[in-house]
């Protein structure tokens, strides 16, 4: 998530589930836990999310997150 | 004191393929080479034979070591608190594999194979689990013929 989101960043997260394209959240996912993506598109099935830093790809930006994964919004990073 | 948890930005260097059958064939190859081993130890009055034997330690334990490794990468970079959550089993069971395969290099005891080759397999089966795969259980099409925990591969259509 470089440059936005770096090693021992702290963020602050609201819990909610209304998000929408281009928020930061934090989600649980099933396999790598709980992660920080920013909100690529949102569909009827859930949310597809991208890492700031596009030197590395993450599988996980091809799969299609659940609704349910998701933990909160980042709204402060210190 | 508020504690904050710890959340990670998940990227993929380079590929994120994870595969247990490197480990499975290496323990296998481990098994027939013990068999082979055994074959010609109580023969080693000739060149030729002993060129082989020689032969067939040193690849038994590179086999070895590589089913080590391939395993202990699986569950050191691919394995991470849901998996272990899952299934607690899984640092028990990476421990054994390390010292049958150690005891499969010390050793000609081809018990200690099919251990190794029992604990291979269980983690193939936790591996592909977790990864909501279904597996079966064939019999390798080569010597020494034994039972591996395989993925049911979906079809190309």
């Amino acid at each position: 998530m470089e440059p936005n989101y770096c090693s021992n960043d702290h963020v602050f997260c609201i819990k909610t589930k209304k998000i929408k394209v281009n928020d930061v959240v934090v989600l649980n996912h099933k396999i790598h836990g709980k992660i920080i993506k920013r909100v690529q598109s949102i569909n009827e099935n859930g949310l597809f999310v991208s890492g700031d830093n596009k030197t590395y790809d993450s599988s996980i930006t091809n799969e299609c997150q659940p609704i349910q994964s998701i933990i909160g919004r980042v709204f402060y990073k210190v | 004191m508020y504690k904050f948890e710890e959340v990670k930005a998940h990227c993929d260097i380079p590929c994120a393929i994870y595969d247990p059958s490197q480990a499975q064939y290496s323990a296998l190859s481990v098994i027939r080479f013990l068999d082979l081993i055994n074959d010609i130890k109580d023969d080693l009055g000739n060149s030729e034979n002993m060129a082989k034997f020689v032969r067939l330690v040193a690849e038994k334990e590179s086999h070895a070591v590589i089913t080590k490794n391939e395993i202990t990468t699986i569950w050191g970079d691919y394995f991470k608190e849901p998996q272990f959550s899952a299934y607690p089993e899984i640092h028990e069971l990476t421990h054994s594999i390390m010292m049958n395969a150690s005891k499969c290099k010390q050793s000609l005891d081809k018990e200690n194979g099919a251990s190794l080759l029992a604990g291979v397999n269980r983690f193939a089966e936790i591996f592909w689990a977790t990864k909501d795969t279904k597996t079966e259980s064939k019999i390798s099409p080569y010597l020494p013929n034994l039972e591996i925990i395989c993925p049911v591969l979906k079809d190309n259509n």
